[in-house]
């Protein structure tokens, strides 16, 4: 054994110099824990708000939807204009912008912050989002506050130290640590870097843990126990994969696509885009008798746990608010939505294949949806796994999800969260030539 | 459109991969089984205990020697096997494929191993088959087709070992060193679905061994056993690397038939305090997950195993360290988790065993990924993925800072390209 590393061991171990940074990193991932839980448990106060205002007056939201939206355009538009949309593309976007005070700002605490204030607001007024994607911009938002603070030595670099942020923001917002890891090499980086992992491992587990001490050990959906023969499988795998991969690809492309489609609209007429979109919403919403607002998180469940779709539209209205709701401007992930509908998806389709159970194929109607928007294979398996807290379904959730994105490339060809990024740097781009 | 029609083909050659792999992989382990079978008391596997005791010493001596008498038949370009030899053959050589001769010395030497007591294991020449046998299945096609399956047969093969596909797709990342690219991985992560349907027809759910149900953690507090654990398992990873490597440079000028020799009478020697160590000892390491050893006992064989598989895999013997890796690192779980029971609302001795086994996988290998979804695969528990992480982390960070970021893999290979280039400046 070189007694080299041996010495440089005992050295790092005494050095108080990194023991300041270790705490630091630590202090770091224990915030993000703790932000992830508070907004949990606001987003559900926000939710149980609007569902309980719409149970007794269901055509308020024609007014609360789209004076709130064109509110919160306003007032994101006014003090942080990088906090609109999911918060990933940001966090990717950022993983590689050079001018270190762009980044900076992006990824102030300030915008942070008000980005999860924002969709606790959009949330009580009806807007079809999830809080996922504004976790992991908050956590990426801390982490990369942290370096400010001290200098990391080389090996974290701000890159690593953005990852380790968004994974630890994902785990603690769902309990999904191997997701968060997944999806920061997966979806994010698109690569697998051994030098950052260890930095990202250390910031799942601590964020983890505190936000474990904080709610208690839980599965997203709670415990589904779905088992089926392998040759019913094979049906439910074909449709979900194909079926869930063409919604999802189209509403990726839609969120792609239409979103450079009205680029100029949003930037002439904010606000009648917004009340356009809260509208809309609201609804889509009337339509549905009031299920489509918010994360879809109850759908889903009672989709998983009791095979109840909420009807044949909901899939397709829930797909429909999400794209307004996240087209509209306002802060907002497009995470939980997406499991809802693909769930929920899965629920309708079930009676074509009378000999699996429905909770079969609602859960790989989920990933095959899931798998068709964001296109991530790997994610997506573990993500559902973790949610659902189960794994007799591996292979074939594997199977929708291969085959659900590849259908998938065909409507959308790049993968969301990356064309939204290089969206996000183009619009940079044109508004520094602007000014 | 061209591209997309590719990648089509070569999902379909995948899949043709992915079952050729998981088939030949079942077949190696048939043959050890067969073998197993003929010689070993009451008709069960993996039963070296009940063998008197000079047949403990002679069974690993004797296969040795015959082994080595064998080897010094081959010329030396088909003697490199294993896992070392895929990891060459893909990153280091121009043409990323594996000749066939070599997979058939490796099936053939390895089952004999196994049998004989050797502490080796099936994984090791699991991998190097399977992924041989996507060279096959890719002899017709480009380079870079090859390459992709290739390493999808290895990744069927991890998959079919332990029925965790997507285990055995981190594991072609992180151990055999292929980088992602979504286009790339599909057939990859084809070739390893099947691998697991074709294992799982044939063994069912839980192919090499069961694990305890109810795995949990019981209290935060356990995170500090659980780092602990990790700090430990990390140590004794960094032993083990450095006794194989040690052991590997002292002999390094040995034929094959000393080499062996010495190798299965250290394992012999071994196996008469702890007759376990031989042979692929999942048998044992049942029994570790689901506590029915004792303290001393499982620290017992932490150490048998540690010398008799750095000994073996030092001296070139064609097994895998995988299955061992689990051995030791279940058993030093399990020593700990006997302790721990006596603070109040913990986790079960099982609980602590699952973990060290895979903090040792992780540090070991180097691939904490790997380890992790094998975790959540095996298991099937969420929950227990963080405590997992916990140890896995502190396991791979004191493997880190004491021996770098390479794996035992990695150093075994440097090893034998050393080896190589001196023989070929002292040859004529």
């Amino acid at each position: 054994m070189p007694r080299k590393q041996w010495r440089r061991t005992y050295r790092q171990l005494r050095s108080p110099t990194a023991w300041k940074i270790r705490a630091l990193f630590w202090g770091g991932a224990v915030l993000i824990g703790l932000a992830a839980t508070i907004l949990a448990w606001a987003s559900d106060y926000a939710s149980a708000f609007i569902r309980h205002l719409t149970l007794t007056t269901p055509w308020i939201t024609l007014i609360l939807s789209p004076l709130g939206l064109v509110a919160i355009v306003w007032l994101t538009r006014r003090f942080f204009p990088d906090a609109q949309g999911s918060g990933i593309p940001q966090a990717i976007a950022m993983l590689d912008v050079k001018d270190k005070r762009r980044r900076a700002e992006v990824l102030g605490l300030g915008s942070g912050l008000f980005k999860g204030a924002m969709i606790v607001l959009g949330l009580a007024c009806g807007a079809s989002i999830g809080r996922e994607g504004p976790t992991v911009h908050i956590a990426a938002a801390i982490s990369h506050s942290l370096s400010k603070l001290a200098r990391f030595p080389g090996y974290v670099s701000q890159r690593g130290l953005i990852l380790a942020g968004s994974a630890a923001g994902l785990s603690a917002a769902f309990n999904t640590p191997l997701a968060g890891i997944v999806f920061a090499i997966e979806e994010m980086s698109r690569s697998f870097e051994s030098r950052t992992t260890g930095v990202v491992f250390m910031g799942v587990i601590v964020a983890g843990m505190t936000a474990l001490a904080l709610q208690g050990n839980y599965a997203y959906f709670g415990t589904v126990s779905a088992t089926t023969e392998p040759l019913d499988a094979i049906g439910a795998i074909l449709l979900c994969g194909v079926a869930g991969g063409l919604l999802g690809g189209l509403f990726s492309g839609s969120l792609v696509f239409g979103g450079q489609y009205i680029a100029r609209a949003r930037r002439e007429h904010p606000y009648l885009l917004a009340l356009g979109c809260g509208m809309t919403i609201a609804l889509i919403g009337l339509i549905s008798g009031g299920t489509t607002y918010g994360t879809g998180y109850e759908q889903a469940r009672e989709a998983l746990m009791h095979g109840e779709g909420g009807g044949l539209m909901y899939p397709l209205l829930k797909l429909l608010a999400t794209t307004v709701s996240y087209l509209s401007g306002i802060p907002g992930g497009i995470f939980a939505p997406s499991l809802s509908a693909g769930a929920t998806l899965g629920a309708e389709l079930s009676p074509l294949l009378p000999n699996a159970p429905v909770a079969v194929v609602a859960l790989l109607g989920m990933g095959g949806y899931f798998a068709g928007v964001v296109q991530s294979p790997v994610t997506t398996v573990v993500i559902v796994m973790e949610m659902t807290d189960d794994q007799s379904l591996l292979l074939p959730l594997m199977a929708t999800a291969l085959l659900a994105q590849w259908v998938s490339r065909h409507l959308c060809p790049r993968p969301i969260y990356l064309a939204l990024a290089s969206d996000f740097l183009a619009g940079e781009k044109g508004r520094d030539h602007r000014g | 459109m061209p591209m997309r029609t590719d990648l089509m083909r070569l999902t379909l050659l995948g899949a043709l991969a992915g079952i050729g792999a998981g088939g030949v992989v079942l077949g190696f382990r048939w043959a050890v089984e067969r073998g197993q079978l003929l010689f070993l008391p009451d008709g069960r596997l993996g039963n070296y205990e009940g063998l008197p005791d000079w047949a403990i010493v002679a069974l690993p001596v004797l296969g040795g020697l015959a082994l080595g008498l064998a080897f010094e038949k081959l010329p030396p370009s088909l003697r490199a096997v294993g896992i070392v030899h895929v990891i060459r053959q893909l990153r280091h050589t121009g043409r990323p494929s594996l000749p066939l001769g070599n997979a058939i010395v490796q099936f053939f030497a390895g089952a004999f191993a196994i049998i004989c007591g050797h502490s080796v294991d099936r994984e090791g020449p699991g991998v190097h088959i399977g992924a041989a046998t996507g060279t096959q299945v890719g002899v017709k096609s480009s380079d870079a087709e090859t390459f992709t399956l290739t390493a999808g047969g290895a990744a069927a093969a991890i998959a079919a070992a332990f029925n965790t596909p997507l285990a055995g797709v981190i594991f072609v990342i992180e151990v055999l060193g292929v980088r992602y690219r979504v286009d790339r991985f599909i057939p990859i992560m084809t070739a390893s679905i099947m691998g697991a349907i074709i294992s799982r027809a044939a063994y069912g759910a839980t192919p090499s061994f069961t694990l305890a149900s109810e795995l949990r953690m019981e209290s935060l507090y356990e995170l500090v056993f659980l780092a602990l654990l990790g700090i430990v398992t990390g140590l004794v990873a960094v032993a083990f690397i450095g006794m194989t490597e040690a052991a590997g440079r002292w002999t390094e000028r040995w034929r094959p038939t000393p080499s062996f020799l010495v190798a299965g009478l250290v394992t012999g020697v071994v196996g008469l305090r702890y007759p376990q160590v031989l042979g692929i000892s999942y048998d044992t390491l049942n029994d570790i997950l689901n506590d029915h050893l004792t303290a001393t006992v499982l620290s017992g064989l932490v150490v048998g195993k540690l010398v008799a598989t750095a000994v073996s895999i030092g001296l070139r013997m064609p097994g895998g360290l995988i299955g061992p890796s689990l051995v030791m690192g279940g058993a030093l779980g399990g020593s700990l988790g006997v302790w721990v029971q006596a603070a109040p609302q913990t986790g079960s001795e099982s609980f602590y065993a699952t973990i060290g086994m895979i903090a040792m996988m992780s540090a070991v290998l180097r691939a904490p990924l790997a380890a992790l979804f094998a975790l959540l695969e095996m298991t099937g528990e969420p929950n227990i993925i963080l405590p997992g992480m916990m140890a896995v982390v502190s396991a791979d960070l004191v493997a880190r800072q004491l021996l770098g970021r390479d794996s035992v893999f990695e150093h075994l290979r440097l090893l034998t390209d050393a080896k190589e280039t001196r023989e070929e400046t002292d040859a004529p």
